[in-house]
């Protein structure tokens, strides 16, 4: 049964702590899901797998009936490539009809608003002009009290002196 | 009774130097119809053009004449329009034949009434690949779905009612939207009807489909024909 010898053993584990960090670090920093560590941690730990126990190689090479473990590794590694894939394609197609989406709403919505905006500054002015408006508002108000200045200096000439004067 | 309020849509792309004369055809029916262009994100002044005969929606990007399309139905959706119909914004349809389609929607009325080319007589000049992929996807088409006898189902001028566009404003296929949309339709158990209808050569502008492009526009059309047969409408 052949085995791997120390030097390839040494490689591959150099290979796969290095790309675990690396990818353990990107999902720590939200840049991968778990899903997606799980599945590109096979990349590691596969060939690892198979390089340090090459009997549990052997022991898949019999029960899939093929002749070289390594034929073995390269269609599990592609298995689930393919899933990786699939979940990928997936998730871009439901991205794709969101944006769509988006943009159909999004078109519509400056539409609807030019649309106001056009509105607003053909409008005709059907009262009398708003400067004018606003003057006949000050000058009907009716003064139910003193004017305001007036009762500013009564409160001011009735308030008790409690102290020293400043 | 008060009479319906239709809704022309007319998506374009690049149509600068038609759509001001279709507009203005449009408005010379004196029919009463309202308009919306939508336009799906030309290069050229088409939307300046456009603006000052209709409201105008500019897609921000370009996303095909199915999310064009469908834009103009969520906006009849909205609105509250009894009839919406699609017109080409290159000039190719007639507008003096949408009446055509309203007139056979009061005959029989069916969800969606299609303006065919092919109906009474064959006298359209096309290619001849065009017209086969046409004819074999039409027979596909009748062939699958039972209550179904297009001659045209690639025809970009359709008259939607209420039930279609609200329809089609939640579902409506981006990829080969004419004939999916009437596959789609079919298996929500709307009807289809068609009206014979002239339509003009292309005055500016050149086809996206030409060469043997209609041979594999076809296959694939057919393959999502026969999707639509079997799959549910939720799941669109």
């Amino acid at each position: 049964m052949p085995t791997a010898s120390i030097k390839t053993i040494i490689i591959i584990t150099l290979f796969a702590s290095g790309y675990m960090f690396f990818i353990i670090r990107k999902t720590a920093r939200g840049q991968l899901d778990l899903y997606d560590l799980f599945m590109l941690s096979a990349v590691a730990i596969i060939p690892s797998a198979f390089a340090i126990f090459p009997q549990f190689a052997n022991f898949l090479a019999v029960i899939t009936g093929v002749l070289f473990p390594f034929v073995v590794l390269f269609g599990a590694l592609l298995a689930i490539l393919f899933v990786f894939i699939h979940r990928l394609t997936v998730k871009i197609h439901i991205l794709e009809s969101d944006n769509r989406l988006f943009l159909q709403e999004l078109s519509l919505l400056k539409q609807t608003v030019e649309y106001v905006d056009d509105k607003k500054s053909r409008a005709p002015q059907t009262g009398p002009p708003i400067v004018e408006y606003v003057d006949n508002k000050k000058n009907r108000v009716t003064q139910t009290g003193p004017a305001i200045v007036e009762y500013v200096d009564n409160k001011k000439n009735q308030a008790p002196q409690t102290g020293p004067t400043t | 009774m008060n009479s319906p309020r239709v809704l022309i849509i007319i998506p374009c792309y690049n149509e600068q130097g038609s759509i001001a004369a279709l507009l203005q055809e449009i408005s010379a029916c004196q029919r009463g119809y309202e308009t919306i262009v939508v336009d799906d994100g030309s290069q050229d002044a088409t939307y300046q053009v456009a603006r000052q005969f209709s409201p105008t929606v500019k897609q921000l990007k370009n996303l095909g004449i199915g999310a064009a399309v469908q834009v103009g139905i969520k906006y009849a959706h909205s609105k509250g329009f009894d009839f919406c119909v699609q017109i080409d914004g290159d000039g190719q349809h007639k507008p003096g034949e949408i009446s055509k389609l309203l007139q056979a929607y009061q005959e029989m009325p069916h969800s969606i009434i299609i303006g065919s080319r092919y109906l009474q007589n064959d006298t359209f000049r096309s290619t001849w690949v065009r017209r086969f992929g046409g004819r074999v996807i039409a027979k596909v088409m009748n062939t699958l779905f039972s209550q179904c006898a297009v001659t045209d189902p690639t025809s970009g001028m359709r008259l939607m009612d209420r039930k279609a566009i609200e329809f089609f404003a939640k579902h409506y296929p981006h990829d080969f939207p004419e004939p999916i949309s009437l596959a789609w339709a079919l298996k929500a158990g709307l009807t289809v009807g068609e009206v014979q209808v002239k339509m003009r050569t292309r005055v500016h502008g050149n086809s996206s489909i030409v060469g043997l492009k209609p041979i594999s526009y076809m296959f694939r059309v057919l393959g999502y024909i026969v999707l639509a047969r079997f799959m549910r409408i939720a799941s669109l």
